[in-house]
């Protein structure tokens, strides 16, 4: 069951014009860059990316940048106050009638989930607060995976990182809550596996002023030890499985926009992944597994906001 | 004779760590550290103690000041990158005089300044380190344990990318180091006797109102550092016209083509600083005083080389002979670090065909 989709209604709604060039070096199967790609097409020139430390800074191979925009990097912490300071350039070039209102820039940040969760938290909670009209894209492949896949806030209880061997014993943080306390003028969560979905919240956004905030779930080959190719299902099992509910809010309410008809078992989800492997061998471990399957069970039996 | 192990200058400290009684350890992943955070996160809890996957460098220094105030012997590690996060905490609690150690591994040499000199306020110093090699890796570890406790001064392990990554044999004999005084300054929650105040101007020693003089009293140990703890390995200085000097990793690659150029006929010698803070400079003045000049060969525009002319004193030219030199990652090293090009460098200057 998905919401009806107001801009994006079909796949022949997607522009053939690339926003972002193939052939980067990022690695192949890369779920963050397939959804950055369409987030960029829906986004629309002109813009201007702001980078925070992360996978995505590797797509600036000095000294280019595969985007047609530009692209300024900042501090790992700063992000979201580097785009404070070119939204506040430009408003005063607007200003003094050096830049048309046609010729005015967006302004979005790209960030990973360690950023986002953690070292840039409080610059990001402090724009939201501020009210500052921005995109905020969050690619989430749940741990440091620029630097080889270390555990990050976002990484999943049980969850095997190259700094949690023996399986994350924290729970994921939960940054769309956190977002969505401070009322952003948008916040949504998206999926590279679900495009129309993803395209038509970015595009929808663009129609109000204010932080738009996004935190797509992306599939991470090397770290989540699974084949660049299954990248789209495995990152389509998370939602059909409830593990990477499909939502946003509107009126303060949140609501979901992608509800499968008939939920996939987690387990499923996670046997895909060799990064979850030490739960099945060499033996099972039925705590860890029931409370990952009880977690999401609760989630969508506490989810007060169904598809309209 | 000690078992000998194979491993990467990073698993060499870790270890080192671990025998000398890190119980402690917390990091922010970062090329060419990030192994060692890898590292801790088995280790610790095999040993007892905490490895903590912070969220920044802020953090983990944050946590690590707390347990080092606690008198458990602590540990970070970064890159220069993210030694710049920590400039803050550092320069306080070096004030505050508590101990730890901090790995700095570089990305090349850039980082020289930062270690030496930090980016902190006021008036604070870190013992600098810098090992050539993984086995000397191990052993400064141990060493900075040692001194970080001995004078309640933080204590840095400089190293780089090719320290990091670099396969050696190690062993890890357990070294002859003084006994060292309990840690009474530690905070206990005021067991059996007043509460301790662990801040740059609440010395637990002595209660007083007096700023200047807490500081001036912490500052005081600097001058007994200087006097008492420079390291520092030469060769081939007795008839040396020309002095090379170079640090860390490379410093090896200096002492090969001294070695060469000597085969050569060159009256060629080295100066290789172990400790970078306190600079060797008796050491380097001394070499320099029968020399006819003194070449510094580091990875970087020049920043050991303003030590080197702190200690030659116009005596002698003191010529530069390394540069930036950055592989395409920009993390590791490039091009400059081979011996045919510092050898050839030592013959232009040692020729006086490079005006000095």
């Amino acid at each position: 069951m998905q919401t009806r989709r107001e801009i994006y209604r079909s796949i022949k709604d997607v522009p053939h014009e690339e926003m972002l060039a193939a052939g980067t070096g990022l690695c192949g199967g890369c779920g963050g860059l397939l959804a950055l790609r369409l987030f960029s097409k829906a986004v629309g020139e002109p813009c201007i990316f702001v980078n925070a430390a992360g996978c995505m800074t590797l797509l600036a191979t000095f000294p280019f940048s595969p985007f047609h925009a530009s692209w300024l990097y900042t501090s790992m912490a700063s992000a979201p106050a580097g785009a404070q300071g070119i939204r506040d350039a430009l408003d005063v070039l607007i200003d003094k009638g050096r830049l048309s209102e046609a010729e005015n820039l967006k302004v979005v940040v790209v960030t990973g989930d360690g950023a986002a969760n953690g070292i840039g938290l409080q610059s990001t909670l402090a724009a939201i607060h501020r009210g500052l009209d921005f995109y905020y894209f969050c690619y989430d492949n749940e741990a440091f995976a620029n630097t080889g896949f270390q555990m990050s806030p976002a990484s999943p209880l049980g969850s095997r990182t190259s700094t949690s061997p023996a399986g994350t014993k924290t729970h994921k943080q939960d940054v769309f809550e956190l977002w969505r306390a401070q009322r952003p003028a948008f916040v949504a969560t998206v999926s590279p596996a679900y495009p129309l979905d993803l395209m038509d919240k970015v595009a929808r956004a663009g129609r109000v002023k204010g932080p738009k905030m996004f935190v797509s779930l992306a599939a991470c080959p090397p770290g989540w030890g699974i084949e660049p190719a299954d990248s789209v299902e495995v990152a389509k099992l998370a939602v059909d499985s409830g593990v990477w509910p499909l939502k946003e809010v509107r009126d303060a309410k949140v609501i979901h926009t992608v509800v499968p008809h008939e939920f996939r078992r987690v387990e499923e989800y996670l046997q895909t992944q060799t990064r979850y492997r030490h739960l099945f061998e060499p033996q099972r471990q039925e705590t860890t597994l029931a409370q990952l399957q009880d977690e999401v069970d609760r989630y969508w039996a506490s989810a007060s906001g169904g598809c309209e | 004779m000690p078992e000998r192990v194979l491993m990467e200058g990073s698993a060499a400290i870790v270890e080192a760590a671990v025998q000398a009684g890190c119980r402690f350890y917390a990091g922010y992943p970062i090329t060419p550290s990030t192994e060692i955070l890898e590292l801790m996160s088995v280790r610790m809890p095999q040993v007892g103690g905490t490895c903590m996957n912070a969220e920044s460098e802020i953090e983990a220094i944050g946590m690590v000041w707390g347990a080092a105030g606690c008198g458990v012997r602590s540990m970070i590690a970064s890159t220069g990158q993210g030694i710049s996060l920590m400039q803050e905490s550092f320069a306080e609690l070096a004030n505050a005089q508590i101990p730890i150690v901090a790995v700095n591994m570089c990305r090349g040499q850039g980082d020289y300044f930062q270690a030496t000199r930090g980016g902190g306020h006021g008036d604070y110093r870190f013992i600098v380190l810098a090992p050539s090699t993984a086995q000397e890796a191990a052993d400064l570890t141990q060493l900075a344990f040692h001194l970080a406790d001995k004078w309640r001064n933080p204590v840095m392990i400089m190293g780089d990318f090719l320290l990091s990554h670099t396969s050696e044999m190690v062993s890890f004999a357990a070294p002859a180091l003084a006994e060292l005084p309990p840690k009474e300054w530690a905070v206990t929650g005021a067991k059996g006797r007043r509460g301790i105040t662990l801040s740059p101007l609440g010395p637990s020693e002595k209660l007083s109102t007096d700023v200047a003089a807490a500081l001036a009293n912490v500052t005081a140990k600097h001058s007994a550092i200087v006097s008492e703890e420079v390291r520092v390995e030469h060769g081939f200085l007795e008839d040396a016209e020309l002095v090379v000097v170079a640090f860390g990793f490379p410093g090896r690659f200096v002492k090969y083509a001294v070695r060469l150029a000597r085969e050569r006929g060159l009256r060629v010698g080295y100066v290789r600083p172990i400790s970078l803070w306190p600079f060797p400079r008796h050491a380097v003045a001394s070499a320099a005083a029968t020399a006819r000049a003194v070449a510094v060969f580091e990875l970087n525009a020049g920043q050991m080389i303003e030590d080197v002319q702190l200690s030659v004193l116009g005596r002698v030219p003191v010529v530069a002979i390394g540069g930036i030199s950055h592989d395409h990652s920009g993390f590791g090293v490039g091009p400059l670090l081979n011996v045919e090009h510092i050898l050839k460098r030592i013959g232009q200057v040692y020729s006086g065909k490079e005006d000095p």
